[in-house]
């Protein structure tokens, strides 16, 4: 999906303010939102590429006015709602509930089980599993060219690098494609490479000298070179 | 996940952006109704953030880099696989299942971004900085990344070094090795430790004496 979240190479956001220090939240609702989505997922009720999908969906303005941590509120809510747990109506049912109310009412329920779980899997990882053979079409230095369009659905080839001629350069461990994973349509793994890009190639006369992009791109984003742009 | 028309307008469509006053009711409630539901007891979110703020953090990388900058022969394993090479020093877990060291050298200049998301290797520089996750970082370090690097963080890099950025859209986490500064020649990891801040590890700094 060509949506808001697609922004790399774009003018007009102005400099990078830099930050020092590791301060990983700013508000409480910050720290609650990044715990409730980490359960969530913890718990395989939404994967992250569904909570990508959800964000990449957002109305341009309300995604591009909207914080970071707010895109990921909102993208839980959407996950929830269109995998029936808690529709949007309850949502907005809970928040006037909560609204009216004078006092925090969060229950005394702590569930340590559930929360030594997920922590074990935080500390761990999520399982990696053997690492599937899948024969790779491409080889390190290999001339490739990128596909030039883009799936409805959920899909990880940047605007920016469509359409644009690169070399292979590593083969990564394959992986079940996001274009199909994140709709029911097949975790198959598919291969993937680092394909690395010349500035010249993406941005034309705006690139500035020796500079270069890579991109880990899975295989059905990529075409031989020989058989030009598709 | 229903593959949706994308022009079908999100189920929060009119509720964003909102106030920090409407987000702390939004997550309020959304946490109760998580619990009325069996998926979050009251102490799962907590827990899941304590842990992020005690124990992970850019001081777990550092400690990586150190011991990268001593040891050759680690050096090369965080090279070859950043994985298996962090979980012998105990660093890894959720959001690092498959991460890559990039060395920085002489000749070519690493920095990393995910353009389309924020994806970061979060067991090694624990949660992604503001500017990380900023759209004006996303949007300009793949294509002026000489000029975010000079005027944004004041590093000026050599025309003749390559300015290689790696965009992270295959949900694999890179972090950048820096270069050692020859300063640092004969100090011991620990004090190496405190030379190389989270910035470096992005690529958006040089290691640095520590203050």
């Amino acid at each position: 999906v060509d949506g808001p979240h697609d922004i790399g190479g774009r003018d007009g956001f102005g400099p990078v303010r830099s930050t020092p220090g590791y301060r990983p939240f700013s508000t409480e609702w910050e720290r609650r939102i990044f715990g409730v989505a980490l359960a969530l997922v913890g718990q395989r009720v939404m994967t992250m590429d569904e909570v990508r999908y959800a964000r990449e969906r957002m109305a341009p303005a309300e995604y591009l006015g909207s914080r970071y941590f707010e895109q990921w509120l909102a993208s839980v809510e959407t996950c929830l709602d269109e995998a029936g747990v808690h529709s949007m109506t309850e949502v907005d049912c809970g928040v006037a509930a909560l609204a009216a109310a004078p006092v925090d009412n969060r229950p005394n329920l702590p569930r340590p089980e559930l929360l030594d779980q997920l922590l074990t899997t935080m500390r761990r990882g999520l399982p990696r599993g053997e690492p599937p053979r899948v024969k790779a079409s491409y080889s390190p230095g290999d001339s490739v060219r990128t596909i030039s369009y883009s799936a409805p659905g959920h899909s990880r080839l940047p605007q920016y690098a469509r359409g644009r001629e690169g070399r292979v350069t590593a083969v990564l461990e394959p992986r079940p494609i996001p274009d199909r994973a994140t709709h029911g349509e097949g975790t198959d793994p598919v291969p993937v490479y680092r394909v690395r890009f010349d500035g010249e190639e993406l941005w034309g006369p705006r690139a500035e000298p020796h500079t270069t992009v890579d991109l880990d791109l899975w295989e059905s984003y990529l075409r031989p070179l020989t058989e030009g742009t598709p | 996940m229903k593959r949706q028309n994308p022009d079908e307008p999100s189920p929060t469509a009119g509720r964003y952006p909102a106030t920090d006053d409407e987000l702390e009711l939004r997550t309020r409630a959304l946490e109760l109704a998580m619990i009325d539901a069996g998926l979050l007891g009251s102490d799962t979110v907590d827990g899941i953030v304590d842990h992020y703020e005690r124990e992970i953090g850019p001081m777990l990388g550092a400690r990586v880099i150190a011991r990268a900058w001593i040891d050759p022969d680690f050096h090369d394993r965080l090279v070859a696989d950043a994985t298996a090479a962090c979980w012998e020093l105990g660093v890894g877990g959720q959001g690092g299942e498959r991460m890559v060291a990039l060395p920085n050298t002489d000749d070519v200049h690493h920095v990393v971004v995910c353009t389309l998301c924020s994806c970061y290797p979060w067991p090694v520089l624990g949660v992604p900085p503001a500017f990380y996750k900023s759209p004006a970082y996303r949007a300009r370090i793949v294509r002026e990344p000489r000029a975010v690097l000079r005027d944004d963080f004041g590093l000026d890099l050599d025309p003749s070094v390559e300015v290689r950025v790696q965009d992270s859209s295959a949900d694999v986490r890179y972090f950048v090795i820096p270069r050692r500064p020859p300063e640092t020649s004969g100090l011991g990891e620990d004090e190496l430790v405190a030379w190389i801040s989270r910035d470096a590890m992005i690529g958006v700094a040089e290691p640095a004496r520590p203050r």
